[in-house]
């Protein structure tokens, strides 16, 4: 990851918090969630859900079900 | 107007008997034709158009066209044909022709009228697909082919009987109809056989099991028609079934979950099937005129990303031969087109606007939305995060970047066919993206939903920058690891050499035995047939029949005919008495 890689992610965050506050009144969801109200709720929800994926497969699941790759014997 | 009406699954299915018989240089191109004709004649036939025949006492319906069987049957042909431009290369005719074979009953299956031409075809694909698994000729692809069949022939099994009861039933046709989960078993059972071939969980493991091990073409094909011609049905059949939307949002999240585990590059790709399926059973589960519209046009997008991304993947295995992560890496500079093709793919699966997931998958999930169910927006949601996770980051990172290309890879020149037939379906992912009334207008319900609305951006945006950011700070948590994960066909796999020992065995033995025996009699009668004699000699010098050795002496003959005239003499003595 270079620096600018960066920069673009930090423009479109900002850009998109911006929308959040300033856009949303012209253009409203369609239907109102129990989570609507709660800002940056899309941000949060993209980190610790992709956290979470991360964390339950490699350190939940994965000692129960990784095997060696011949585990079937073909 | 009958005779005017030919089925476009026609043009494949005979395709795939003509094409044995053509020149070999024809034959590829032929293959394009025939897809290309099915594809025409779709656009050609007439809203309403219908064929029907009379088979015993049945009415069939060989063709029924609407704005639902069209838009399936567009895709459809037009995938076949940039499959076969992919597989413009493949000397072999029997992955063509099964290909054909494969496309055309899908179509067939989408212009289906009534349950019996439907489950005929619907038994041609589990066949012609098997064909593409099993040309891998490698003994993983044989063993999973046959695993595939069979479930397959179980799926259909189960379909079938359900067809039969529902017949049955005084005052039913074989037409189709839309079933209601009161309708009883005959609905139950069908439900079952079509949900197996959508790869609903727990019965999915058919898919992700045998994909990954399919030749580099075939696989492109399976992505498109099975779990999407069952979408097709689901949806024909089975809309409003609440039961297919708490399963459809369970399959969106099994799959990228197991798609975090998984090494094998086809492998992610096909649990990333079963969770892009899901958004489709999901919508059908809802059952309002925008879910349904959200599960067909993501269907339709699907098949286009899915296919490209197969294709992707397909360039790697074909020049490199492999297909693990732990064995990939570093290709990124000497397959600068496949990756780009690849990731318009990803793009578009991910949900990045602009493509044309972005404009299908929103809608099912605004339509759960509308529908008030909560639970499934989030975990739809949540879904997605892990489909850019696996799709869109974890496998073209660990494929053409994360380090060093490793010295053993040399990876040779793709067929630019190959490009061709990706360019052609990444044409397509971003014009729908940037033009989704192209798609919209072929829906079988009016459109009301716009997809570039600000929150829809906003939350796209928000989402997907924060799922790098932790992918980026957890890469190494995810570095590929030489295992396999294990899935439920662990409970099919597994003990199969116990129960193998235990029923089959047993059996065999004891057939083996007796089959020992009765070939053992067959022998003594052999060498009795080759010189009776010797049953009856003392000493045995010679097991063959010599003539002049053992032929009879002048006494043996007299004693026989003397024989012979007393029993005569004694059998008329009896009668004459009388």
């Amino acid at each position: 990851m270079k620096i600018w890689h960066w920069i673009v992610l930090a423009v479109l965050t900002a850009a998109s918090i911006i929308a959040e506050f300033v856009g949303s009144g012209s253009h409203g969801e369609a239907v109102k969630h129990s989570w609507s109200g709660i800002p940056l709720f899309w941000i949060l929800f993209g980190a610790a859900g992709c956290a979470a994926l991360i964390a339950f497969a490699k350190f939940v699941l994965a000692p129960v079900i990784y095997k060696k790759e011949d585990y079937y014997n073909e | 107007m009958n005779e005017l009406m030919i089925p476009p699954a026609f043009f494949m299915l005979g395709g795939a008997v003509i094409l044995p018989f053509l020149p070999k240089s024809w034959r590829s191109s032929a293959f394009v034709l025939f897809c290309l004709a099915s594809l025409v004649s779709i656009f050609m036939l007439p809203d309403g158009a219908v064929l029907t025949a009379s088979v015993m006492s049945y009415q069939l319906t060989l063709l029924k066209v609407d704005a639902l069987s069209r838009i399936f049957g567009i895709i459809f042909a037009f995938i076949a044909m940039a499959g076969a431009i992919y597989a413009f290369h493949v000397k072999e005719t029997g992955q063509h022709c099964a290909a054909l074979l494969y496309a055309g009953s899908a179509l067939g299956v989408t212009f289906a009228g009534d349950f019996f031409t439907l489950i005929i075809y619907w038994e041609i694909m589990a066949v012609a697909s098997t064909y593409l698994v099993w040309a891998r000729r490698t003994p993983e692809s044989s063993k999973a082919g046959l695993r595939y069949l069979l479930y397959h022939v179980m799926g259909g099994g189960l379909l079938f009987a359900g067809i039969l009861m529902h017949v049955a039933k005084p005052g039913n046709t074989v037409s189709l109809v839309t079933m209601t989960p009161d309708m009883g078993l005959s609905a139950w059972l069908m439900l079952l056989g079509v949900v197996i071939n959508a790869a609903v969980p727990p019965l999915h493991a058919w898919l992700t099991d045998a994909y990954p091990k399919a030749t580099v073409t075939g696989a492109v094909f399976l992505s498109a028609f099975t779990t999407k011609t069952a979408v097709y049905v689901l949806a024909r059949v089975f809309p409003g079934w609440e039961i297919l939307l708490i399963f459809g949002v369970i399959m969106t999240v099994y799959g990228v979950i197991f798609a975090v585990l998984a090494n094998d590059i086809r492998g992610i790709l096909a649990y990333h099937i079963v969770s892009q399926v899901g958004y489709m059973v999901a919508g059908v589960g809802i059952g309002t005129a925008m879910a349904i519209n959200g599960a067909v046009s993501h269907a339709f997008s699907h098949i286009l990303y899915k296919a490209l991304l197969f294709m992707g993947a397909g360039v790697v295995l074909q020049t490199t031969g492999e297909t693990k992560l732990t064995k990939l890496g570093g290709l990124g500079k000497s397959q600068r087109l496949a990756f780009w093709l690849y990731m318009i793919a990803a793009f578009s699966i991910s949900g990045f606007p602009l493509f044309n997931g972005f404009i299908s998958k929103s809608m099912t999930v605004a339509a759960a939305g509308e529908a008030h169910h909560e639970w499934a927006v989030i975990l739809m949601t949540l879904a997605a995060i892990g489909t850019f996770l696996s799709v869109g980051l974890k496998l073209p990172y660990f494929t053409w970047y994360s380090k060093e290309k490793p010295a053993e890879l040399n990876p040779t020149p793709a067929p630019k066919n190959m490009y061709i037939g990706m360019a052609v379906v990444a044409f397509f992912c971003i014009f729908h993206g940037v033009y989704p009334n192209h798609l919209y207008n072929w829906l079988p319900n009016p459109v009301e939903w716009n997809p570039f609305t600000i929150p829809h951006l906003v939350e796209t945006v928000q989402i997907l920058v924060f799922t790098f950011v932790v992918f980026w700070l957890f890469r190494k948590v995810l570095q590929p690891k030489p295992k396999i994960a294990l899935d439920v066909d662990w409970f099919y796999r597994k003990p199969a050499p116990f129960i193998q020992r235990i029923i089959v065995d047993p059996w065999n033995n004891g057939f083996s035995k007796i089959e020992d025996y009765v070939f053992s009699i067959a022998r003594s009668l052999v060498e009795f047939g080759k010189n009776p004699y010797l049953t009856f000699s003392r000493n045995k010098p010679d097991k063959a029949y010599t003539p002049d050795k053992y032929r009879p002496t002048s006494q043996q003959l007299l004693a026989i005919a003397l024989g012979l005239f007393s029993v005569v003499v004694l059998i008329g003595l009896i009668f004459l008495k009388k």
